[in-house]
């Protein structure tokens, strides 16, 4: 399946908030958020078919959403984004009751590597079963528990070490 | 950590990915019906698909244009709408739809409606205002007393229902006017015969159409639209196609 600019226009429209709303969580800012949601898009435009079949629209977003926020709290940490940040400070996100925990969790979800920051994601935010991952990035439940164990395990270490 | 976790974890017994999925008409027809199942008898879900609803109303309210990659000099909007909730608009009298439908001057272009699951099946609508017709846009901002009517493309034909659901979640009948749902030609863009004159009452209106492939009673049909709200509805045998806009209050 292949979507033309009109069919990416039209899920820019339909399905933009899914987006916005994991990458808000997951940065922690509306500003952040917003350049997600125009980059997961754009590459959507320049790569139409990403999305392989009808009804799989979500299943990718969430994919590029989670691995472009990651990148960007990678980004933050190794202090590539600060001189921007100095300039620009970043804007908070305006809806985040539950600020402190996420601004903490963001920070170790920073330090995890890839994959395991990736299941820690969908597992814990986004409220997935290890099926519902599984099926999503391609592998099996076994190995999707194996990395959330590593990641929790991964986890605690550090905060022992802290 | 993972208390740290449990602060901030999804608090749903369905996830955001199912319940997403769900709200977009992906899952087949039996797990959309057991979730709508669910749904029904868990406040924790049905929370968490307000909030869901509630990130897709500002996101139709104030998502920027979408940039396009370099090379590309346009920018492409997300429409017009402006209502951060959809509230309720409801269809006025019969008498005056036909009152209205007899005046419009329609041109035919492609279709612009969202196109659900399987072949093509859209829904556009045109928009009479002080005596001019012109297409409606996704999210077209209209006023009271605009009249309204619904086109349609389907590649076979199919048994038509279109029905509209408010802010509330409320569902009314727009076409047809009886008990069952009526057969139309595959088409594209073509007219209904049915137009209506708007209410007063003012903010978003989502309208579904479904496009059977046999005759159906109307009234289950609206049922499930309504049972489905704020989400849309998997109706065996049925495509969907929708379409959004918004009323306001005139100058």
């Amino acid at each position: 399946m292949t979507l033309d600019s009109g069919a990416v226009e039209a899920l820019y429209r339909s399905h933009g908030h899914v987006v916005t709303r994991r990458a808000r969580t997951l940065l922690g800012s509306d500003e952040e958020a917003r350049e997600v949601l125009q980059d997961v898009f754009a590459e959507l435009l320049r790569a139409p078919g990403a999305v392989r079949a009808p009804g799989s629209a979500v299943a990718w977003l969430y994919q590029a959403t989670t691995h472009r926020c990651l990148n960007q709290l990678r980004n933050r940490r190794t202090g590539r984004r600060l001189l921007d940040r100095r300039v620009a400070p970043t804007q908070p996100s305006t809806e985040e009751p539950r600020g402190e925990a996420l601004a903490a969790v963001r920070q170790l979800l920073a330090r995890l590597p890839g994959e395991l920051a990736t299941v820690v994601v969908y597992h814990h935010l986004d409220g997935m079963t290890q099926e519902e991952i599984s099926t999503l990035i391609g592998c099996s439940r076994r190995q999707v528990g194996y990395l959330l164990e590593r990641a929790h395990a991964s986890l605690q270490s550090e905060e022992r070490t802290a | 950590m993972n208390a740290l976790l449990e602060d901030v974890g999804w608090r749903a017994c369905k996830s955001a990915y199912r319940l997403d999925r769900w709200r977009l008409g992906e899952l087949d027809p039996a797990e959309s019906a057991e979730v709508q199942s669910h749904l029904d008898g868990c406040t924790r879900c049905q929370e968490a698909v307000a909030e869901l609803a509630s990130a897709e109303a500002a996101h139709l309210a104030s998502a920027p244009p979408l940039r396009l990659p370099a090379g590309d000099g346009r920018i492409r909007g997300v429409g017009s709408v402006t209502q951060a909730l959809r509230r309720s608009a409801r269809w006025a009298a019969p008498t005056a739809a036909l009152a209205a439908a007899a005046t419009f001057l329609l041109v035919l272009r492609p279709g612009e409606g969202i196109r659900s699951k399987g072949p093509p099946a859209q829904l556009g609508m045109y928009v009479q205002h002080a005596g001019e017709v012109r297409r409606a846009a996704w999210g077209e901002p209209v006023q009271p007393g605009d009249a309204v009517r619904f086109s349609y493309s389907i590649a076979r034909p199919s048994y038509l229902a279109i029905l509209s659901v408010d802010g509330a979640g409320l569902a009314s009948v727009y076409f047809p006017d009886g008990p069952l749902t009526v057969r139309v030609e595959a088409a594209s863009d073509a007219p209904l015969p049915l137009g209506t004159r708007l209410d007063g009452v003012l903010g978003d209106e989502q309208a579904v159409a479904l496009f059977c492939d046999r005759p159906q009673a109307v009234e289950p049909l609206r049922q499930a639209v309504q049972a489905a709200a704020p989400g849309l509805p998997e109706v065996p045998g049925c495509q969907r196609a929708t379409f959004r806009f918004t009323k306001r209050a005139g100058p």
